[in-house]
């Protein structure tokens, strides 16, 4: 559905000089200075996928987005979506897309949310009969019935956060961008979103391009990450793989009766083959070891022979980490 | 005269933040000069039409106009603390006043001195000056004057003082009480006596703006205010001005005890 | 063209929710319009016969110019700043429309409901309550005719055109430096003269009317309040409107091409 080669995007930016003398020369004589926020970014994705899209900020997530919703031409590089070129023929692009920003609504403030909702079937020009079906699937799906008249300054910010997923599902687009949708939302606000995006995407068949700084909503959705550092694809695979791909170490939990014993465990820590300690607080102590050179079979037989613990636990290490070792080993930041 | 230390204090210290942003109050200063400028304008182009307003000519009305701008810039530059108060009030920020030991009245005084303004200033000021070069009154006119103006700028910061301290029961800003800043203004741009009787005396014996500005041009230019007032009546009235800043500040005290008894 | 009107409708919608403001704003606007009335009634009594406006037409010249005074194109739109401040833009270049029209839809809404808010009751001040102040001689006076009521109406519809247009100019021009502040102040400077928000126009010295006559800003105010008080006989109608058209062709042309180069900018912003 969208086949993106060799995109690039570099800004020119006028350097700021203070001062209110500088100031009047940079009129006649300006510096600039080149930000490039795409380097050759390829990849593709098919009818229906939920892809994840992660990177730090300055990483040039805002920029893919706002060249695949047409905004921004790319210096070069071909893209298509759905057979069109976003940046050529704007207006008929656009009809096929919706796009949310997380934290910035597109309703009216001081309206009904029914009235940014008729706003928006006169602006994509829906038909009646099919403005009705698809206001009526969204209000089922979102559960919007109860506030469907309501002025949005009066909604929290996971209604309005649903209202907005909604508003950007009336003209029925097969592609959708959320970008951070689920920023500044409490826990249940997210769970719900999380589960509203999901069910988004395997009922009503829409193809769904997350940005996000929430790995737990990359853990929670995503089927497939891309992940972008320094304007290029560092990673591009599912998260099974990034587990597999980036050799990780795994964490020891184990947990003592008391204080004591778990200090006696930590001072006798240079027999177990390499493992290291992380931290020990309490009666719990975690330790990282590499499954690699010391499979984890070896080392639990080994503790659990020389000593007594009440509970034992091995972790993944969480998301962030891996994809933090992907920039610093695949970047060489 | 600590208090006096440490208002200087307070405004150094605004001044200089200000400062850092030398371009943006040059421009603005332009800006609202040009802003200003045209007001005068239009009393220009009245004149030029109709040669004069009940005997009143052009330079006699430009000392109005100028006085009554370089008075009002005068207070607007020293009171703008007071003008943002209400959200003060509202967000609760107001508390960190009472916190410290000095007077409130002094710190919200302190709060700003804004040179943002300095544009009406220069206006009025020049303005003024041209007037007063076409008439040239005598030196007991220029010591009304210099009696006048600073009673005229404290009249004006009472004002904005007293629409602060309502703020303290109203929590909202009073719109209305525009009225009678760039009502007062607005209203002081032309000789009084040219108004319908009930204005000029809501400005005479209400909020006395007439006493600081209207009589005292007349007794410069030894005319009478009124039918059967003598021009020397102006020598003595601005010192309402003062006077009203005293009430003001009267009330500002209430407000703020208000304020402490209710924490609003 | 429906999309058009359906933003219109909403945007005229929201505004009205800020008729607090509105009403407290016309405290203001009454005490100014009193102050220039008795300063211009007081010029007028020596006054012998050669003013090139009467005194009533004067009077309800500034009246028709304090009911009207949201029309004037001397502020940006506040809901735009906003948007463009927040990042909610975004989602304007996003639409299958025009962002200028959907912008310039937004502002005309704007501008629409706070003229309806407040020029119904200052005109009811300035017919009932000048009167029942004791002050009739102060008064608006009705329009001179049901013909000439006409004109005035065809060119204020024209003139709410107009003034969104010079609107947009601001608007756009927020892209570069959102505060606006700078060129909110030099535009509504050159705006409030040349308008006729001043003083009346034609009250301005000789020399300068043919500078004013050829200003888009005339065809804001002034022309169509001297419609209503038949200082502009209705035959004249259509060189009135002529003279707002092209100005609102230029301004449309300019604003557009002033968007597109705006537009360049705000993308940049945020890699």
């Amino acid at each position: 559905m969208i086949e993106v080669h060799d995109i690039t995007k570099t800004y020119t930016v006028a350097k700021k000089t203070e001062g209110a003398f500088s100031s009047i020369a940079s009129l006649f004589r300006r510096t600039y200075h080149h930000v490039t926020a795409l380097d050759r970014v390829s990849f593709s994705i098919k009818e229906g996928e939920l892809i994840g899209y992660i990177g730090p900020n300055g990483a040039g997530k805002s920029t893919t987005v706002k060249i695949l919703s047409g905004i921004l031409v790319p210096d070069s590089g071909t893209c298509t979506v759905d057979g069109f070129v976003p940046w050529k023929d704007r207006k008929a692009y656009v009809r096929h897309i919706g796009v949310v920003f997380g934290q910035k609504t597109q309703l009216w403030w001081d309206l009904p949310v029914s009235d940014s909702f008729a706003l928006l079937r006169d602006i994509y020009a829906i038909e009646p009969g099919a403005y009705k079906r698809s206001l009526e699937a969204v209000t089922e799906l979102l559960s919007l019935g109860a506030f469907l008249d309501t002025p949005v300054r009066h909604l929290s910010l996971g209604q309005r956060m649903r209202c907005d997923l909604a508003a950007s599902l009336l003209h029925s687009p097969r592609l959708l961008f959320l970008d951070e949708p689920t920023i500044g939302l409490d826990a249940v606000a997210k769970f719900a979103v999380r589960d509203f995006v999901r069910q988004i995407n395997e009922t009503m068949k829409v193809t769904v391009i997350l940005t996000t700084h929430d790995m737990d909503d990359i853990e929670a959705l995503a089927g497939r990450i891309l992940i972008l550092g320094d304007g290029r694809v560092a990673f591009d695979g599912s998260i099974s793989t990034l587990r597999t791909s980036v050799p990780a170490h795994r964490y020891l939990v184990l947990d003592f009766p008391s204080k004591a014993e778990a200090d006696h465990f930590t001072g006798t820590m240079k027999n177990l083959h390499g493992a290291d300690l992380v931290d020990s607080e309490g009666g719990r102590v975690r330790m990282a070891f590499d499954p690699q050179l010391l499979p984890p079979q070896v080392l639990v037989k080994d503790i659990t022979e020389n000593h007594a613990f009440s509970d034992i636990s091995i972790e993944h290490p969480p998301v962030e980490e891996l994809i933090a070792r992907i920039y610093r080993e695949r970047l060489g930041q | 005269m600590n208090g006096a230390r440490l208002y200087w204090r307070f405004i150094s210290a605004s001044v200089k933040s200000q400062m850092q942003y030398r371009w943006s109050i040059l421009l603005q200063t332009i800006g609202t000069l040009l802003v200003t400028a045209i007001e005068f304008f239009g009393v220009y182009a009245l004149f030029s039409r109709f040669g004069s307003l009940k005997g009143w000519t052009l330079p006699e009305a430009a000392l109005f106009y100028g006085f009554i701008n370089t008075a009002f810039s005068l207070a607007d530059a020293c009171t703008r603390g007071f003008d943002t108060l209400s959200t003060h009030v509202r967000m609760g920020t107001f508390d960190r006043y009472l916190l410290r030991p000095v007077s409130t009245g002094l710190q919200v005084f302190g709060s700003e001195f804004t040179l943002r303004r300095a544009g009406r200033f220069i206006q009025g000021a020049g303005v003024f000056v041209w007037g007063w070069l076409q008439l040239r009154p005598d030196t007991a006119g220029a010591a009304v004057i210099a009696f006048a103006l600073p009673s005229a700028a404290a009249l004006f910061s009472g004002i904005i003082i007293i629409s602060g301290a309502v703020t303290f029961w109203t929590v909202e800003s009073m719109e209305a009480m525009n009225i009678l800043t760039y009502g007062g203004v607005q209203t002081g741009m032309y000789p009084l006596d040219v108004y319908r009787k009930w204005l000029s005396c809501f400005f005479i014996f209400f909020v006395p703006i007439g006493l600081v500005s209207y009589f005292p041009i007349c007794a410069v230019l030894h005319r009478s205010p009124f039918n059967g007032i003598p021009f020397w009546v102006g020598y003595i009235t601005p010192a309402a001005g003062p006077l009203f800043f005293f009430v003001a500040l009267i009330i500002w005290r209430s407000g703020v005890r208000h304020y402490s008894s209710t924490g609003t | 063209m429906i999309c058009f009107i359906s933003v219109v409708l909403r945007s005229f919608k929201n505004s009205l929710q800020y008729r607090g403001a509105a009403i407290a704003g016309m405290f203001t606007q009454v005490f100014w319009g009193l102050i220039m009335i008795m300063v211009l009634d007081a010029f007028f009594m020596n006054e012998t016969g050669t003013a090139p406006i009467s005194r009533v037409q004067s009077i309800t010249y500034i009246w028709l110019g304090q009911a009207f005074l949201s029309l004037l194109p001397w502020s940006y739109d506040r809901s735009i700043q906003a948007m463009l401040y927040d990042g909610r833009i975004a989602y304007d270049f996003i639409r299958p429309c025009s962002v200028y029209w959907l912008w310039f839809a937004r502002t005309l809404g704007w501008r629409t409901a706070a003229v309806t808010l407040r020029s119904v009751p200052l005109v009811l001040f300035a017919v009932f309550g000048m009167r029942l102040l004791g002050m009739p001689e102060l008064a608006i006076a009705p329009p001179a005719n049901a013909v000439q009521f006409l004109a005035f109406t065809l060119s204020m519809f024209s003139a709410a055109v107009l003034g969104t247009a010079i609107t947009m100019m601001i608007n756009v021009s927020m892209v570069w430096t959102v505060s606006g502040v700078g060129t909110v102040a030099l535009v509504s400077a050159v705006v409030t003269l040349f308008s006729g928000m001043v003083i009346p126009l034609p009250l301005f010295p000789e020399w300068t009317q043919t500078l004013i006559t050829l200003l888009p800003f005339r065809g804001l105010v002034d022309a169509p309040f001297r419609l209503y008080s038949a200082h502009i006989p209705a035959k004249y109608l259509t060189y009135t409107l002529l003279h707002q058209w092209i100005w609102i062709a230029v301004f449309l042309l300019w604003g557009k091409a002033f968007l597109r180069k705006g537009a360049k900018a705000l993308v940049v912003q945020g890699g």
